[in-house]
């Protein structure tokens, strides 16, 4: 069975929302990137903005367009994938209970944690099917998007909204920054290319796309496969783990037209990536995404929208390219990784 | 459908036991767990009850054979103490040439160690990166040595039954050939806090499917079980403890902490997984219910009871009233026991009921029946967002 992305729609820190592309110009962000929001009250009344906290508005407006895009009313299961879920109501808590003691406290921000975006789009669309959260770190999207191609072989359902969401605080940033995780120089979206400093730069978005186990003249790409290996410190290892996938689908690395990787700015993570690209898929295009959106848990959401993006245009802005071998966009791969922990592939085909 | 799914091993820590043998022995004895708080560095330890494991977090490293310096989250050691007795109730080696898999559920994460250093980062640390629930995941992962496939779930007080969905399907779809699936979570202040706020926490011990109920308790610990596909029972001829045969996931999509007065969420979860199990109403001989004990939502699951089953309700039971409402480790935990009520024909009572609630006008069992029929089972766990999952043990 082949799975259409039948709908992409990304809120990140660059003007991509709604349904726009890839944006040719990059904007500059210092130390962290922050989304571009979109304007809420087109999609609300006053009264439902007040009882929603940022992300989860975002979160529902990314499903609103999606579900628009792909003309379905209604998905038949929702699967989302975050890292932290809503980090500002964790935040305002948790200082809610230090500060006061445990004192008398509000629950709104305890109930807007993480599982509350995929349970109120359910609640928006009324939609009573399969809905799960994943929270594993860089593999939350991944993981969702393997339990949506178990879903569609398990059950009867043709349409379902998957996504992955995270948000930055700067409370958040200055705690990673403390730790080396982030950079402690100050730096830009820019540098992540360049980078030859520890720490990535982190940033933040929503994205949701439409699955449908049916084509449509619209759709972006074929999910191919979705794979992860959560521990893996060998490369030789991980070379055979993508030439065994690869060949499971009649592939070899070559077949590969572009290889988008999860280069974050952080040196010495960032290593890794250009040995097995360099290695592996030496005649593939290098590409990458996290100059637009920083990092963050469930980047690669925003990572599969770039590559949707890409194979439905069949071009990738310059900014974007890591070398020159530009070729007709057919199959497109994302690899992702954390310090050798938690490997992801993402692989998509053009649709015929 | 795809090919059958069994349990071949059990492994539990709660308020009740740090493992399946000590857990049976206090279930068989309808002897409760919830008491005082005496760990949790809370102010209300005076004020609410909680089925809280009366071990440190140094005996719990200790027990575990791990160096106490480490200052690993608490959830990080209950959930390493079940997943290791499930590996050695089911006899493999995790590094094994095999496709192993761990797939937890949690809904605190490292939250212990955050709210204890949240202002204190210069004593220490290491919270920073321990506080997500992928996190411990990874963590107790590592500690037992299952590296190819490990994910976390959330999905409020149902965490731990998805967890069990999902690993069932990966082995199903013939992606893994084994998968320690279950949940974790340890209690928290914020939890805690967090229920006081939503005002659903009783003072006393708690009394599901009591007429003068008050709410529920907070509990804690962790629950796995060892998933296997029958290809590999096959190979290897180990006999199981019994069958994963159903399983459904709907959204109640009614309200974001309340379940609908008509029990719609509950009613079409249960319905699905004996539909997907393949047998009929009537052959569920017991159910395990989500039962918390507050107003809401033992109405909505005693309706939605109503709904299915017509006058013909099999005998059912709220465990939480001997281990708390563990959250994200409910469902893992609610496995365990339910294959215990099949493996030791035993239907557990739900302990402290005196009168049934009006609405309903139906009791749950109240002395333990030994030496009973139990060939099908049905495990409810239901959380907030309309999160509900049923899942369903049945004898090989």
């Amino acid at each position: 069975m082949n799975i259409y992305i039948r709908a992409a729609q990304t809120i990140s820190p660059q003007d991509t929302f709604p349904g726009k592309g890839i944006p040719e110009n990059i904007k500059v962000h210092e130390n962290y990137l922050k989304c571009i929001l979109p304007d809420f009250k087109k999609y609300f009344n006053p009264i439902q903005l007040r009882r929603m906290n940022t992300l989860i508005k975002s979160g529902n407006v990314c499903a609103i367009e999606a579900l628009k895009e792909a003309g379905i009313d209604k998905p038949d299961a929702i699967i989302t994938g975050t890292g932290l879920g809503c980090v500002e109501d964790t935040e305002r808590f948790l200082h809610n209970m230090l500060h006061t003691n445990e004192g008398l406290l509000a629950p709104t921000s305890f109930i807007q944690s993480h599982n509350a975006i995929g349970a109120q789009i359910a609640l928006n669309f009324d939609c009573k099917g399969y809905n799960v959260l994943f929270a594993h770190k860089t593999a939350s999207f991944e993981s969702a998007l393997l339990d949506s191609i178990l879903h569609f072989n398990d059950s009867e359902v043709s349409d379902i909204l998957v996504g992955g969401f995270d948000e930055i605080t700067l409370e958040n940033y200055n705690l990673k920054k403390g730790i080396g995780q982030f950079k402690g120089i100050p730096s830009t979206n820019l540098d992540i290319h360049s980078s030859i400093s520890t720490g990535s730069i982190p940033g933040e978005g929503i994205s949701f796309c439409v699955l449908s186990d049916h084509p449509f003249s619209g759709d972006y790409a074929i999910l191919e496969s979705v794979k992860i290996l959560s521990f893996c410190s060998s490369e030789e290892s991980i070379k055979e783990w993508f030439i065994k996938i690869l060949f499971n689908h009649g592939l070899v690395p070559d077949n590969i037209d572009l290889v988008l990787s999860g280069l974050n700015g952080d040196f010495e993570n960032d290593k890794i990536y250009n040995r097995i690209l360099n290695c592996c898929f030496k005649n593939s295009g290098h590409g990458y995404y996290k100059h637009l959106c920083g990092e963050y848990d469930t980047a690669t959401s925003f990572g599969m929208w770039f590559a949707c993006n890409a194979i439905k245009r069949n071009h990738i802005p310059s900014h974007s390219l890591l070398n020159e071998k530009s070729r007709p966009l057919n199959h497109v791969l994302i690899y992702n990784q954390d310090n050798m922990k938690n490997h992801c592939m993402i692989l998509l085909r053009r649709p015929s | 459908m795809a090919g059958k799914v069994y349990i071949t091993g059990i492994g539990v820590i709660s308020a009740i036991g740090k493992n399946a043998a000590e857990n049976l022995e206090s279930l068989k004895k309808q002897k409760t767990g919830i008491g005082k708080i005496e760990i949790l560095e809370t102010k209300y330890r005076n004020d609410f009850v909680a089925g809280e494991i009366k071990l440190t977090n140094t005996q719990l490293a200790e027990f575990l054979g791990i160096n106490p310096v480490l200052n690993l989250p608490r959830t990080t050691l209950l959930a390493i103490t079940a997943a290791k007795e499930a590996i050695l109730n089911a006899g493999f080696d995790p590094q094994d040439n095999l496709r192993n898999g761990f797939v937890a559920g949690t809904t605190v994460g490292g939250m212990d160690k955050t709210e204890k250093y949240y202002y204190h980062t210069d004593q220490n640390s290491a919270f920073i990166k321990s506080h997500s629930f992928g996190n411990i995941t990874e963590q107790a992962a590592e500690h037992i040595g299952i590296t190819q496939y490990v994910t976390t779930l959330n999905t409020a007080c149902s965490s731990g039954a998805n967890a069990i969905l999902h690993g069932t399907r990966l082995i199903q779809q013939g992606l893994l050939d084994r998968v320690v699936a279950g949940g974790f979570d340890a209690l928290s202040k914020f939890t805690l806090n967090g229920f006081k706020s939503l005002f659903i926490l009783s003072p006393d011990l708690c009394t599901p499917f009591d007429k003068n109920r008050k709410g529920l308790n907070l509990g804690e610990g962790a629950g796995f079980v060892v998933l296997e596909s029958e290809e590999l029972l096959m190979k290897t001829g180990k006999v199981p403890l019994c069958r994963l045969s159903g399983y459904a996931n709907t959204n109640d999509a009614f309200h974001q902490t309340t379940s609908s007065p008509n029990g719609e969420g509950a009613y079409l979860t249960m319905e699905k997984a004996i539909i997907r199990a393949g047998i009929k109403v009537s052959d569920i001989d017991y159910i395990n219910l989500h039962g918390t004990g507050t107003d809401n939502n033992d109405l909505s699951e005693g309706m939605a009871l109503i709904r299915l089953f017509g006058n013909n309700i099999p005998p059912f039971s709220s465990t939480k009233s001997y281990i708390g409402h563990t959250l994200g480790a409910a469902g893992g935990i609610e496995a365990v026991f339910s294959v215990l009520s099949i493996t030791e024909k035993l239907i557990f009572p739900n302990l402290f009921f005196r009168e049934p609630i009006e609405e309903l006008g139906f009791s749950p069992v109240k002395d333990l029946i030994s030496d009973a029929r139990v060939q099908n089972v049905l495990s409810n766990s239901f959380g907030f967002g309309g999160n509900n999952t049923s899942l369903i043990f049945s004898t090989n």
